[in-house]
């Protein structure tokens, strides 16, 4: 392939991609690492990563944490070879707890888009985790506040909605 | 969220969206839905009033009955303060209580017998049993108690119908004892002899569920599927009595159902007529305990033999005991256990379940978690103590979890796991 030229490669002889961000800031990155991304996944497969891959709806700091998120899980997703990569089971559990607690809005919200956008399964399943853990236990008021989400019912709406329901909750 | 931009280009970059860029309100739907997949019922109710938007994906959510697969227990019961039509759901993950609003008949003139699948199983005051869903409302009639074989409508002496004749059923001859005088029960009281233990094999609304109940004077077995006209008696041989309690397990599609004396029976109800299989021969001796038969996680049978006293002025039955047995297929015997790795068993009308500290750190792990079950006292003392208790193996105590607010000792109080889901609980 021709082509394979112009792409940088590593010690392990790994394809390294180029991931560009919307606000221009590239990401080198190991095939491994980057087909963690079904989306990039599909477009390593077609052949068409040579000239890097533009993300134009995910910002550099939010693509910042998805490459690390992605680097610490390549050991997951490739099992063979580049051993040097994969981080022990403890390691990850230690990360992805600390990456989760840390998650506050508005990060939170746009790391959800970009694992969906990307559809990077595992971070999507532990970002919606995190939301549904704020959301837990909460009355709508409070789901309210946690996410600066204005009331847009009607008082006449929003009793109606309650009532049919047929659930209440304890304040 | 009220940060201020630093700089035009910024702002530039981000106009298309609000200011700040994140509007929860906006959440894609196939992601809110996503996310209630692993909230809890309650949860996902109350996201339904934050806004219009979560509003609508709330109505798919509960159309399509997405919500947590593993929601946590909860103790159903009536609040004094509330109307009669409550059913109080005290959530033992939050710690909260909710208000769930039943179809009729009112929830505080109902017997509960049971739950499972995210179904409460109740009985009304004429003996018919209703299955219903707290979080769907849905309600499923089951064939009524006249369609059981020894049961009979009394007419008075004018002939107007009045209640219940409840025939003895003679084990040899697996008939009808017609020498002796049938019971005479009201209509209400029917239904303390009708359903002991009721059982689901399945979602009752997925169109393919058998429903076992556990039937007094003798503890014989009937089934129906729903949307049957009658109820089956399982009397496959002499032995087909003296049943403390059944479960169903998924994987082979058998329901277990364990005898006063230790015995455990596989029954098949899947062909033309049921076939039952021996699967333990206890050879103990009649000991007096209330028995219940448990699938642990890992797909063995246990064996949960709890023993009652009278304390407090003879006024509150309460469990002085509880024992469990791993039932040994290959030794056909049992093996104390004395640590459930982890877990917590919840017992009582309930179709029994096990969960996991490491899911639901509030619990406390090894222990049993039981209500009140015994029949015959919740008959004759109907509004007396009702034990809610946790049982701890390690050191044989017990941790009260009395009271919640205005609990009320009538309906009994159930462990119930809510749910919209059709899948396998």
């Amino acid at each position: 392939m021709a082509a394979a030229a112009a792409e940088a490669t590593i010690d392990g002889g790994g394809k390294m991609i180029i991931l560009i961000s919307a606000d221009g800031k590239r990401f080198e990155v190991t095939e491994a690492v980057a087909s963690q991304s079904q989306l990039i996944s599909n477009m390593i497969e077609d052949d068409c990563t040579e000239n890097g891959v533009r993300l134009p709806n995910v910002d550099g700091d939010i693509l910042t944490m998805v490459v690390d998120y992605c680097n610490m899980h390549a050991g997951d997703a490739a099992a063979d070879g580049d051993t040097t990569k994969a981080s022990s089971t403890e390691e990850l559990k230690k990360f992805d707890a600390e990456l989760v607690q840390a998650l506050e809005n508005p990060v939170l919200f746009k790391l959800i888009l970009a694992a969906n956008f990307l559809n990077i399964k595992s971070l999507l399943d532990m970002t919606c985790q995190r939301v549904a853990d704020m959301m837990s236990g909460k009355t709508p008021e409070q789901m309210r506040e946690t996410f600066s989400i204005e009331n847009d019912f009607t008082p006449e709406e929003e009793a109606a909605i309650r009532q049919e329901n047929a659930w209440a909750f304890d304040d | 969220m009220e940060e201020a931009s630093v700089t035009g280009e910024l702002l530039e970059q981000e106009a298309p969206s609000s200011t700040s860029g994140v509007d929860w309100s906006q959440l894609p739907a196939d992601l809110l839905v996503c996310i209630f997949g692993v909230l809890e019922v309650p949860d996902v109710f109350s996201s339904g009033v934050v806004c219009r938007a979560w509003h609508a994906n709330f109505l798919k959510a509960r159309r399509l009955g997405i919500c947590s697969s593993n929601p946590g227990p909860c103790l159903v019961f009536s609040s004094g303060d509330r109307d009669p039509s409550v059913a109080t759901l005290h959530s033992l993950t939050t710690g909260k209580n909710y208000y769930v609003t039943m179809p009729d008949p009112p929830f505080r003139t109902r017997y509960i017998v049971g739950s499972s699948h995210g179904w409460l199983i109740t009985a009304d005051e004429r003996s018919n049993l209703l299955l219903v869903n707290p979080a769907t409302q849905a309600q499923i009639p089951m064939p009524p108690p006249e369609t059981i074989a020894n049961v009979r409508i009394r007419c008075n002496g004018e002939g107007v119908p009045h209640g219940y004749d409840l025939f003895k059923l003679d084990m040899s001859s697996r008939d009808f004892d017609t020498e002796t005088e049938p019971d005479d029960l009201s209509w209400e009281e029917g239904r303390f002899y009708f359903y002991t233990r009721v059982v689901l094999s399945a979602d009752p609304s997925s169109g393919n569920c058998t429903v076992m109940i556990l039937h007094l004077l003798r503890n014989l077995l009937f089934f129906a599927r729903v949307g049957d006209t009658h109820w089956t008696w399982i009397n496959v041989n002499e032995l087909c009595w003296n049943y403390h309690d059944v479960l169903y397990n998924d994987d082979d599609r058998l329901f277990y159902a364990i005898r006063g004396n230790g015995d455990v029976h596989a029954i098949n109800t899947n062909g033309p007529s049921p076939i039952l299989r021996v699967v333990l021969d206890a050879k103990s001796s009649l000991v007096d305990c209330a028995k219940y038969i448990v699938l642990s996680e890992l797909g063995d049978l246990l064996q949960v033999w709890r023993y009652h006293h009278y304390v407090n002025n003879n006024k509150e039955r309460r469990t002085s005991e509880l024992v469990v047995y791993k039932v040994d297929l290959v030794e056909h015997k049992l093996v104390e256990l004395k640590d459930f790795e982890g877990h917590a068993l919840f017992i009582g009308f309930n179709s029994s379940f096990f969960l996991r500290e490491e899911d639901f750190p509030m619990l406390t792990p090894n222990s049993v978690y039981c209500t009140d079950d015994t029949v015959t006292y919740i008959c004759h003392s109907r509004f007396g103590f009702r034990e809610v208790s946790a049982f701890h193996l390690e050191d044989s105590s017990f941790t009260d979890l009395l009271p919640i607010g205005s609990r009320l000792n009538w309906p009994p109080p159930v462990w119930f796991r809510p749910s919209f889901s059709k899948g396998p609980l």
